[in-house]
């Protein structure tokens, strides 16, 4: 009787854990979440901090564009929609002015303001020269313009 | 004792409640059986759920699939009557900076809502065209509290309209435009052109920088089917028309980078209906409900380039689906595309006349 008993106890044991195990593989996808490398740093001019601006990385070959504002002190760092970094890859690099807003109903254009702490070099990828291939794990990448 | 049970089973071999030997066995289930009953009955359901879901998911696609084919075929249906295809959007009555109308309203009687689209003012013509006060009563009229089934995709998780949404779901712009507003925004958007120019170290030279002050602006698309103010006929699109997109999904949230959802579809907060104004400041170069295809398929970062600018033109074709994104081809078949297709063949697709032979998808 008593070794009856434990054999089902046993056995109802054994039903729940395989409820579990297998509830447990059911919830998550079925595909590892892709690999980032966190990428960040400090954007200055001539030494300086640039407070206002934005970083642009760019892999064509995998479609992957992203953006960075600056922070005051010139820091920035990529955070894309599943967590902080970038895809591993090569990535060209350049610094651009923060884009414009303007408002729908208002007709008279803002004045354009000049950031002279970002030379037109750096403004697109082609002239920038600078590129970063992004590793797993850590990338420091500081970028120091000169005029 | 033999005799004994000989004689048992000769009577009644399956004596109810008496196991063999005589002994009694308990009447009912004891409670480990139960147990096992349920635990087992709770493996099935398990198993069972994520199927379900897919059904009913796999059942939503289709829908979505059906709504772009419609827009596809409107979209012909007009290069049938006008013999070229809808604009990409118009603008507003000539001599005005006004905001013009989309190409989805210039297709609304070829995917039967002509009795909207007779009741609408669609080129604007007392001046102002868009459904924002003061705007153009005909329009408001018409599209107030308007849903068109065709253009909502029943997985989006994405509001119909602006009513009553914070206004950082709606534009993310600090401005909020489009909030409060009653006009649908559409889960689909037309496809401009794809890829990078020279000038961002691309090939695609039908693309260029949005304005001229920041290229983090993204780029604006002259490469599509659907371009601004503009209207192509089938011999324009050299590639063939079933080796083009014209319409690309939007149908899920995008994540911004401090964790929160923002709205990252092409009308840009302004529903379905808003078109193109003539440019005359590099702000103003918006591209609504049109979309160049720079970003990767199925891109939800709202930090990605041409995203969360004044109207990102590179707003990317993305959906709530697993596992990619519906888009229409010119020729009116439509597509689910992978998320991992590759990037040369996605930027060759949403080019009209690139030469290029298309990769395997």
């Amino acid at each position: 009787m008593t070794a009856r008993h434990s054999a089902i106890t046993n056995g109802g044991f054994v039903a729940a854990l395989s409820l579990l195990i297998i509830s447990g593989l059911a919830v998550p996808g079925c595909k590892p979440a892709e690999k980032l490398g966190r990428i960040g740093g400090k954007v200055t001019f001539q030494g300086k901090p640039v407070s206002e601006g934005v970083v642009l990385f760019s892999c064509i070959d995998k479609g992957v564009n992203m953006t960075a504002a600056l922070a005051k002190d010139g820091s920035y760092e990529i955070i894309m929609a599943k967590g902080a970094g970038l895809p591993l890859g090569a990535y060209k690099v350049c610094v651009s002015p923060p884009p414009e807003f303007y408002p729908i109903g208002q007709q008279a254009p803002p004045k354009p303001k000049q950031y002279p702490n970002i030379p037109a070099k750096y403004r697109n990828y082609q002239t920038s020269g600078l590129t970063v291939t992004i590793q797993d794990g850590e990338n420091p990448f500081d970028i120091d313009m000169s005029p | 004792m033999v005799l004994r049970r000989d004689r048992l089973s000769s009577i009644s071999p399956r004596h109810p409640g008496k196991a063999p030997g005589g002994r009694v066995r308990p009447k009912g289930f004891t409670l480990v059986e139960l147990l096992v009953v349920i635990a087992i009955i709770g493996i099935l359901i398990a198993l069972l759920l994520p199927a379900v879901q897919a059904a009913r998911e796999a059942a939503r696609r289709i829908q979505c699939v059906n709504n772009v084919k419609q827009l596809a075929l409107g979209v012909l249906n007009y290069e049938s009557t006008n013999a070229v295809f809808p604009p990409g959007g118009s603008y507003g009555v000539a001599g005005s900076t006004a905001y013009g109308a989309s190409w989805m309203v210039h297709i609304l009687p070829f995917c039967e809502q002509d009795s909207v689209y007779q009741s609408m003012d669609p080129f604007g013509a007392n001046g102002t065209w868009g459904c924002y006060a003061p705007g153009n009563p005909a329009n408001q009229a018409a599209l107030q509290d308007k849903v068109f089934n065709f253009l909502r995709c029943p997985s989006s998780p994405l509001p119909v309209n602006g009513v009553g949404l914070p206004t950082e779901y709606q534009v993310g712009d600090p401005n909020g435009y489009g909030n409060n507003q009653p006009y649908q925004g559409s889960n689909y958007t037309g496809i401009s052109g794809g890829g990078l120019p020279p000038s961002a170290g691309g090939t695609y030279g039908q693309t260029r920088p949005k304005g001229s002050s920041s290229v983090a602006s993204g780029y604006i698309g002259e490469g599509g089917v659907l371009i601004r103010a503009v209207t192509l006929s089938v011999a324009d699109v050299s590639d063939g028309l079933s080796n083009t997109i014209v319409i690309g999904e939007q149908s899920d949230w995008c994540i911004a980078t401090d964790g929160q959802k923002r709205d990252c579809r092409s009308d840009c907060g302004h529903g379905f209906y808003m078109g193109p104004a003539r440019v005359n400041t590099d702000a103003n170069d918006r591209d609504f409900n049109l979309s160049c295809v720079i970003n990767r398929l199925g891109e939800k970062s709202f930090a990605a380039t041409g995203v969360a600018s004044n109207c990102g033109p590179n707003r990317p074709i993305q959906a709530a689906h697993p596992g990619g994104a519906t888009v229409g081809f010119t020729d009116g078949s439509v597509h689910f595309l992978n998320a991992d297709i590759n990037m040369y063949t996605l930027y060759n697709m949403a080019t009209r006349n690139d030469g290029q032979t298309l990769g395997d998808y």
